[in-house]
């Protein structure tokens, strides 16, 4: 930035959190709807922010083992909160675990309220934590997009879309559709993968594709997908909450979007992905 | 070197409906700008413009850009400066919610 980050010197803070509990070391306590698959009840995170922001880092963390979990964040009054940022999926297979980190690019005016909402595949007293880190937008240039639509995450389930490799190891399988025709032209895609709650063992490859069924282009080819205890424990152990750093890439209105994985595991229980996205429109 | 002004006005949008703001036929190097604040949250608008390759040619989409009330900092939307030798256009598209009134404006030089 020309000139430096001269903000510093007039003492503003260049990143703020809001939702961290210093008394527990964790983030705002978000409480799932009763009701397995129903999202809950809202949660403030941030009353007011107090400057404009260049998007914010959104952290989920100490989930009950073997859930899924979708977090919608809000702005708004209270009682009047709208979504912002639709189905973050997040799951753990060891209760406590399940952390997740995204950064999430959309700009925020001074004087927005933040708020989140959770609901998770068992409902009943299931929490997550939640906190966001911001930084005002003074200090940084970062590109900002508009509010993101949400693919492929699966509210009845609480995970993303299933893809599943098949019973062969390391052979792609069969294109998954993940959206049958995006509603807006898309510029950054965001990946959000997680392990269906169950866990997981080896190593995955992902390819991203659009295009009709039976005539896919893969657009983003073998991702690597680690599970949380690596690549090569194959007896199972480990949680996948992976997001892939935005990828700026154009893709149409009315474009069908699919996946399809590889994987070292041949098990049914172990060898499935959930996969969403977050498309920001252009 | 000063701009000059295309044209002006309030567009009241109707929900899903493209609405052509303006479509000089000057040739310039255009900006064009659209005030977004009176979206409401999560309401969304889509600011297109369009310019010809060919003198006799059809419109092609050369920017576009999406705004979302409450995800807004500057709502001024502003399209950077696109040379137009042929003219070009400038929509409004509001996606969802009530329709808004937006002022505009589109300048060359």
């Amino acid at each position: 930035m020309p000139g430096g980050i001269g903000s510093i010197a007039t003492g503003q803070t260049p990143m703020a959190n809001a939702g961290a509990q210093l008394a527990t070391s964790l983030g705002t306590t978000v409480a799932v709807n009763a009701a397995a698959n129903t999202m809950g009840s809202w949660v403030q995170l941030v009353a007011s922010l107090p400057n404009d922001i260049n998007g914010f880092d959104l952290m989920v963390e100490n989930l009950p083992g073997f859930h899924g979990f979708l977090i919608n964040i809000g702005i708004g009054a209270a009682a009047a909160e709208v979504v912002l940022i639709p189905q973050v999926s997040v799951c753990s297979v060891v209760s406590g675990s399940g952390h997740y980190l995204i950064h999430i690019p959309v700009a925020l005016p001074a004087g927005t309220r933040i708020s989140a909402q959770a609901q998770s595949s068992s409902g009943g007293s299931d929490t997550c934590a939640v906190s966001i880190l911001y930084g005002d937008s003074a200090l940084n240039d970062l590109q900002t997009f508009g509010a993101p639509i949400n693919y492929g995450g699966d509210p009845t389930n609480s995970t993303g879309t299933v893809v599943d490799p098949g019973t062969t190891a390391n052979t792609k399988g069969f294109f998954t559709q993940i959206a049958a025709a995006t509603t807006v032209d898309i510029a950054v895609l965001q990946l959000m993968v997680d392990s269906l709650k169950s866990l997981m063992a080896g190593a995955f490859l992902l390819d991203i594709a659009i295009g009709a069924a039976g005539s896919e282009q893969v657009i983003l080819p073998n991702i690597v997908v680690v599970n949380g205890t690596g690549p090569f424990n194959t007896t199972g152990g480990g949680t996948i909450n992976q997001q892939l750093p935005l990828k700026r890439i154009n893709i149409p209105a009315g474009t069908r979007l699919s996946a399809r994985v590889q994987s070292t595991q041949t098990a049914a229980a172990n060898r499935k992905l959930g996969l969403s996205f977050l498309g920001y429109p252009a | 070197m000063s701009w000059t002004n295309g044209g002006n006005g309030t567009q009241t949008a109707v929900i899903g409906t493209e609405h052509i703001l303006l479509s000089p036929a000057t040739n310039g190097t255009y900006e064009f700008a659209v005030n977004v604040a009176n979206l409401a949250i999560m309401e969304s608008v889509e600011l297109r413009a369009y310019r010809k390759i060919l003198s006799g040619g059809g419109y092609v989409q050369c920017w576009k850009g999406t705004y979302t009330g409450g995800a807004v900092i500057s709502p001024a939307a502003q399209m950077p400066p696109i040379p137009m030798p042929y003219g070009g256009k400038f929509t409004l598209l509001q996606l969802n919610g009530t329709g808004r009134n937006f002022d505009w404006e589109a300048s060359y030089v």
